[in-house]
């Protein structure tokens, strides 16, 4: 009876890997905007077209020819960079005049964007923020940070040997990743104010796959120090590390809760990689997933409410959704064969991956309400995208 | 001249203070400045502070070739049945040659995840390094790192490039 009942549940578990319900596009729910810019003829159509993209691409706003509101910009070069003023009527009523001055004319269209996002929803947006990435070449590996626009990346670090599992740390200024160039996988920190990497950490075997608290205070990491693949929690104050998992098993992949009370990560304790959720402090971890064969990388929801995941369909790796509590499974990628490391934006409105989609693995960014999806990386094999906090421009 | 002064002004403070300006303004008769400064430099490419690099030399290059690397199945740490002969050669020709240490790799194929794929190449290094030693080999000879998918010998999205790239690879280093 318990056989059968076991054998029943597989069969659901595996004949359900194909057959989740997509996530449906609500862009409905968009304000509509009308644009318009004039000035400068070498710049307008570049801030047209950008600031279009991130009205679009804000899942809150939505460009239109009868919109809401109507957002009007003027830019010109001046002796110092650019300048863009912009201004925003509703129904012919004023709702707000701001300048914008600085050296590039994308950073001012994002600066305005995201004004435009706050002030018309009052929520923020997320055109500002830069992604961090890693770039495998024939000559080595670079991480690198990309914004949001069609300038190119700007490498952070380059080495000969691999760079990999970068994570940007809640205020802002630094990226922690795992560099195997002293023939171990240490953990290093760049700092953006320091403009230099340091290794912060270096046990015997794997220091990978980092996790920063949401403060900041610790990150959660996987080493293999003991001869087993177990989390342990790094407190960046002190530098001490403490156990969280015990099992003989893999377990890895770690990302908090935004309370910081809790951790999901991966196991493969029952015989393959599933989620799991235990408390911060580790002890007894509850099961999350239990409709796929593979699953791995979660990362949870800026507001708790969900976790982004790759998990296997039949011979392909795809990005899924779920609730927290394991309900509501919904699959946002369809194309290639290989989605994997999913990344929340911010504001829990966007997630980063990589994918194969295209050929060569690149970066993507998905805006989950309309479910568009851009590519974001402008090198070759690109993957690990970590994406800024907000107000880091 | 007094006008821009001041307008520059009330932007260091806008910028300085970090605060979104209130400027949302009902009669449209004013509007502020906000100076958007782009906080990464044009060159930030990071210096790597305190580290030194072992290097191998091209005399290891003959011990380099006595070692076979050993092939694993997806998913697996596990030996198959044809590699256990090829394990035992390399193990007695460390054993029995002195001069070079061994660096075990463990790689994985570009299937499933980047965290996934470090812990089970790092279980594929382990299992040869525990080979070895329970073998005899002494353990001061022997170190182990994972690469998992990182690091590919083939880049190629193929079952055959899959299959050459789920491996434990000897990498010879100096010492003894």
């Amino acid at each position: 009876m318990s056989y059968i009942g076991i054998f029943l549940m597989l069969v659901a578990a595996a004949s359900g890997a194909d057959s989740f319900i997509p996530m449906s596009p609500v862009s409905a729910e968009c304000i509509p905007v009308s644009v318009s810019a004039s000035g400068d003829r070498d710049l307008v159509d570049m801030a047209l077209n950008q600031l279009i993209e991130d009205i679009d691409f804000s899942g809150l706003l939505i460009t239109s020819d009868e919109g809401y509101a109507e957002a009007a910009i003027e830019v010109t070069r001046s002796l110092s960079g650019v300048e863009l003023r912009a201004e925003v009527r509703s129904g012919g009523e004023p709702l707000l005049a701001r300048n914008y001055s600085g050296e590039n004319i994308y950073s001012l269209v994002h600066a305005f964007a995201d004004d435009l996002v706050y002030d018309l929803t009052g929520e923020e947006g997320i055109a500002s923020t830069w992604i961090a990435y890693v770039t495998r070449t024939s000559s080595g590996y670079a991480l690198g940070v990309k914004s949001q626009d069609p300038r190119s990346t700007r490498t952070v670090m380059s080495d000969e040997d691999v760079i990999t599992t970068p994570a940007w740390s809640p205020d802002g200024d630094r990226i922690v990743f795992t560099s195997f160039r002293s023939g171990n996988a240490d953990l290093w920190c760049y700092s953006f104010s320091e403009s230099s990497a340091e290794k912060i950490l270096s046990l015997p075997g794997l220091n990978s796959s980092p996790a920063w608290s949401p403060g900041g205070e610790a990150i959660a990491l996987t080493l293999s120090m003991n001869r087993n693949i177990d989390i342990y929690l790094l407190d960046t104050a002190t530098d001490e590390t403490t156990r969280l998992t015990l099992r003989g098993s893999i377990e890895t992949s770690a990302s908090f809760s935004p309370t910081g009370r809790q951790i999901v990560f991966t196991s493969d304790r029952i015989g393959y990689p599933q989620l799991y959720i235990m408390d911060s402090s580790g002890g007894t971890a509850i099961r999350a997933t239990s409709s796929h064969g593979y699953c791995d990388s979660p990362a949870w929801s800026p507001d708790g409410s969900m976790i982004a995941y790759t998990a296997q369909t039949g011979r392909d790796f795809h990005i899924f959704v779920m609730d927290a509590d394991g309900s509501d499974i919904r699959q946002v990628t369809f194309q290639g064969s290989l989605n994997e490391d999913p990344v929340w934006g911010p504001t829990g409105r966007h997630l980063a991956f990589s994918s194969d989609r295209d050929g060569e693995r690149a970066v993507y960014v998905l805006e989950l309400n309309g479910l568009t999806i851009r590519k974001l990386s402008d090198r070759g094999c690109s993957y690990c995208p970590t994406w800024s906090p907000l107000g880091f421009r | 001249m007094t006008i821009l002064a001041s307008s520059i002004l009330i932007a260091a403070v806008i910028t300085v203070s970090g605060c979104r300006p209130d400027d949302t303004i009902p009669d449209g008769n004013d509007s502020t400045t906000v100076v958007v400064i782009d906080q990464f430099p044009d060159t930030l490419v990071g210096v790597w502070e305190t580290d030194t690099l072992s290097m191998s030399t091209d005399m290891l290059l003959i011990h380099q070739e006595h070692l076979e690397d050993i092939f694993f199945d997806y998913d697996s740490d596990a030996f198959s049945e044809d590699v256990l002969s090829i394990l035992m050669e390399d193990a007695s020709y460390i054993m029995e040659t002195d001069g070079f240490r061994v660096l075990l790799e463990g790689h994985c194929d570009e299937r499933g995840t980047i965290d996934y794929n470090l812990a089970l190449g790092e279980n594929r290094a382990l299992a040869v390094y525990n080979y070895l030693v329970n073998y005899g080999v002494d353990t001061d000879r022997l170190e182990y790192v994972s690469y998992g998918k990182e690091r590919p010998f083939d880049p190629a999205h193929t079952e055959q490039a899959w299959g050459h790239n789920r491996r434990a690879h000897f990498r010879v280093l100096p010492g003894n």
